[in-house]
């Protein structure tokens, strides 16, 4: 037995080592990163990404609102810190560490049919790895599932099965002197919607989106909150291509929920879910998005009715 | 607690501690402490089916002790029938009456018989069919009079409990296993090394290959309408791969695990893709529940004694009945006619005894004959599995329609490559490349890693144990249940 233990401990021993030495390497590297997702969570813990204009919302807020745009017609400096795949439980916990710091004087928050719904799954896990210490991010993924206690608690285990990750950090790619691919959060998509998005079309079902109480209830908080904290909120609806208004049964009624909202606490709705743009694929790389055009088109939409209300409404 | 999990380490760390430092001088200590530690694990699946266990445990222990004293040998029969019967009772109830309820419905339904069965929302006791089946051959071996019954309840529960295998095998024999518990077991250093080996092999085999061809598996089957024949023959080709790491990888960390504690289980996997015919195939895929219906079902039917027919008959039974046992679903029904209806062949030409040995047993490479008959097994196991991983059959049907149509056309071929070279990558086919050579290196031993063990210097040994481990940790993505735990 104790041969076998000796043994076992000698042949463990230089894993864990290297183990031990990968991951603090790897994060470390991580938190210097310039790279997609890394650079934004990067300037949001660094206080880099407390501007005096915050976009909120999901991959429709990412990939559509330009901070130069904005920037140049509201005379603010402007940060978008929309998280693909996620509702407004994942942007909360962004507002949660921007309030760490400086807080912004207004947020655009880009609404889209999902934002009151909360997704099950821990999706683009690879992006939480270097801040898994932060207890508030801890506690907040930890509701999802696909999440593990151990990743946050021993050391690399949250590496196990992140190869990706693994193999483009031993590949360079996420090194300090690598150029960031996005700025300020935003990233336009150079692509066109395709006879692909027409077959997906084609074969996607219609559904009814789930609301989920407790994330209204968390909205309604946070404009709450916003409020006290003299921050300005304005919603938007970014717009979304014609055929892909049909696949929401409920489409309709959580647009009238955003609305009674605004009106609620009286906050502007920039709405444009029926917009000219909403009409034509050019504007498009699939039902859901606008591609780089058509992303500059709404920026500017957007920037103009921004700068009308910023100027004509003074702060409540 | 998936064997795959850092929660059965830290578990199996508890338990092999205590069970080797605290409770190692005394063999009743021992045992009772393996008991209570597997009552936990199979708690932590759901603790409520712990009741349903221990009950079916009780049962079968009272049964083998009244089997054993009865005086007549109707009361014998009384007690086996009365203990069978309330055994698969359990397993009906919970396994097979949404089933049978819903078949009866549709077919008094096809007569204009309109009926209301209430369907129940059962939740599936997890290995029910493993404990049940190993239960039962405990009191057919007691009322065959092969062994005696135990009297004592705790290597009685630790038999059927036993952590390793509750819930996914080997299915265990008593004649096997009870006497490894009622002996006292000593620490062996090579035994632990073996058990190390073969727990990294079986981690390899479900991480990587079993997971790793899930996801594309279960795309292709899920979005089967998008793709075309060939490219869903490469899907049910890989649900082959991920039935075969999962399931088997699966036996070889109990079997390791087991090992670690001073045990040796039945083997349950003997190389099964490089089979040269069907019943070579039935020799090696699933050894213990191939050889629990051989021992239980197909002889006491008569076997192959009774002419031709007769034979033909028990085959069917034994193949139709597997196919039950792994589900209640036609699928798997129609998934143990399709191999029955594979062996019959054989059977007639009395050569379902050949190929006993291991292929190529003193060469290196098999040879052109051996190779092709390799692969026609394989391609006819392959479309067993496409009925066995389907939602219905005629979902089956269609699907291997589907790949039969486009067996001609090039396209189709062109098609599976794009989606080979974009989709599955070079890195997963390349491992899947690295991990045939490797099974076939090691086709004459347990596993692969112990022609390692036997013939590589230490040094390059662990350096490829390193590599192993280093991949398992790339590829342990999100965890996938193990397929044998549903049935």
């Amino acid at each position: 037995m104790k041969r076998f233990l000796i043994n076992l401990l000698l042949s463990v021993l230089p894993v864990a080592v290297f183990a031990l030495w990968l991951d603090w390497r790897v994060v470390k590297d991580l938190r210097h990163s310039n790279h997609g997702d890394y650079g934004v969570w990067n300037d949001l813990y660094s206080g880099r990404a407390n501007k005096d204009l915050l976009i909120y919302g999901s991959s429709r807020a990412w990939v559509h609102i330009d901070p130069v745009v904005l920037e140049d017609s509201v005379r603010m400096s402007v940060y978008n810190l929309g998280v693909d795949g996620y509702n407004f439980d994942m942007s909360s916990l962004r507002h949660d560490i921007i309030m760490r710091g400086v807080p912004p004087k207004v947020i655009v928050y880009a609404l889209d049919g999902s934002t009151l719904f909360k997704r099950k799954d821990l999706y683009n896990q690879a992006q939480f790895l270097p801040y898994l210490d932060d207890d508030a991010l801890e506690k907040r993924i930890s509701g999802y599932e696909g999440y593990s206690a151990w990743d946050a608690r021993l050391p690399f285990v949250k590496f196990i099965g992140q190869y990706r990750v693994l193999f483009r950090w031993f590949n360079g790619d996420f090194s300090a002197g690598v150029p960031a691919d996005r700025y300020r959060g935003f990233k336009a998509q150079h692509v066109n919607w395709t006879k692909d998005v027409d077959e997906l079309i084609k074969h996607q079902k219609q559904l009814t989106q789930p609301l989920d109480t407790s994330s209204i209830r968390r909205f309604e908080l946070f404009l709450q909150q916003c409020r006290a904290s003299h921050i300005r909120v304005i919603l938007t609806y970014p717009p979304e291509h014609i055929l892909g208004q049909q696949f929401v049964s409920n489409r309709t009624s959580i647009i009238r929920i955003y609305r009674s909202l605004a009106s609620i606490y009286d906050i502007p709705f920039l709405d444009y879910s029926s917009d000219t743009l909403c009409m034509d694929k050019k504007y498009f790389y699939n039902s859901q998005h606008l591609n780089d055009v058509g992303a500059t088109i709404y920026s500017r939409k957007l920037a103009s009715a921004l700068k009308g209300i910023l100027k004509d409404a003074p702060q409540k | 607690m998936l064997f795959n999990s850092l929660n059965f380490l830290l578990f199996f760390i508890i338990v092999f501690s205590l069970y080797w430092f605290v409770f190692g001088r005394r063999l009743a200590w021992q045992n009772l402490f393996l008991m209570l530690a597997s009552y936990v694990f199979y708690a932590f699946w759901d603790w409520r089916f712990l009741f349903l266990l221990i009950f079916s445990t009780c049962l079968d222990f009272v049964s083998g002790i009244q089997i054993y004293r009865a005086k007549s040998d109707k009361l014998r029969r009384l007690y086996l029938v009365l203990s069978v019967g309330i055994n698969l009772g359990f397993l009906g109830v919970f396994k097979y009456y949404n089933f049978f309820a819903d078949s009866l419905a549709r077919l008094l339904e096809a007569g204009g018989i309109h009926t209301h069965w209430t369907l129940l929302s059962i939740v599936l006791p997890v290995g029910i069919s493993f404990y049940t089946f190993h239960g039962l051959s405990y009191v057919f071996d007691i009322y065959n009079r092969k062994i005696e019954p135990s009297y004592n309840f705790v290597n009685y529960s630790l038999f059927v409990s036993f952590f390793p295998l509750l819930v996914a095998g080997p299915i265990e024999r008593a004649t096997h296993l009870l006497p490894q518990v009622e002996k006292p077991r000593q620490f062996s250093y090579e035994q632990a090394c073996d058990g190390i080996t073969q727990i990294l092999w079986g981690l390899f085999k479900k991480v990587v290959i079993a997971d790793g061809c899930a996801q594309f598996a279960n795309q292709i089957f899920n979005e089967s309408g998008q793709f075309g024949g060939i490219t869903l023959f490469a899907g049910a080709a890989l649900f082959a791969f991920q039935i075969y790491g999962d399931f088997s990888g699966y036996s070889d960390m109990a079997m390791g695990v087991s090992k670690l504690l001073g045990f040796e289980l039945l083997r349950n996997f003997n190389y099964p893709y490089f089979s040269r015919s069907i019943p070579e195939f039935w020799r090696r895929w699933h050894i213990s529940l191939s050889s629990w219906f051989r021992d239980y079902l197909y002889i006491p039917l008569g076997g192959s004694r009774g002419g031709r027919w007769h034979s033909l008959r028990n085959l069917i039974i034994i193949f139709v009945v597997s196919g039950f046992w792994h589900g209640a679903n036609w699928t798997f029904v129609v998934w143990g006619l399709l191999n029955a209806l594979y062996y019959i062949p054989s059977l007639l030409f009395k050569s379902n005894r050949d190929h006993l040995n291991t292929v190529a047993e003193d060469r290196a490479l098999p040879n052109f004959k051996e190779l092709m008959q390799m692969m026609a097994t394989f391609i006819m196991t392959v479309f067993a599995w496409v009925f066995f991983r389907a939602p219905s059959v005629q979902f089956a049907f269609s699907y291997c329609h589907r790949i039969l149509l486009a067996a001609f056309d090039p396209n189709a071929y062109k098609e599976m490559l794009t989606y080979v070279r974009w989709t599955i990558g070079i890195p997963m086919m390349l491992i899947l490349f690295c991990f045939m050579v490797l099974e076939w290196v090691g086709r004459r031993e347990l596993h692969p890693l112990l022609v390692f063990r036997k013939h590589i210097p230490k040094p390059a040994r662990h350096a490829l144990y390193y590599v192993i481990l280093i991949v398992v940790f790339l590829f342990a993505g999100k965890q996938q249940q193990f397929i044998y735990f549903q049935f």
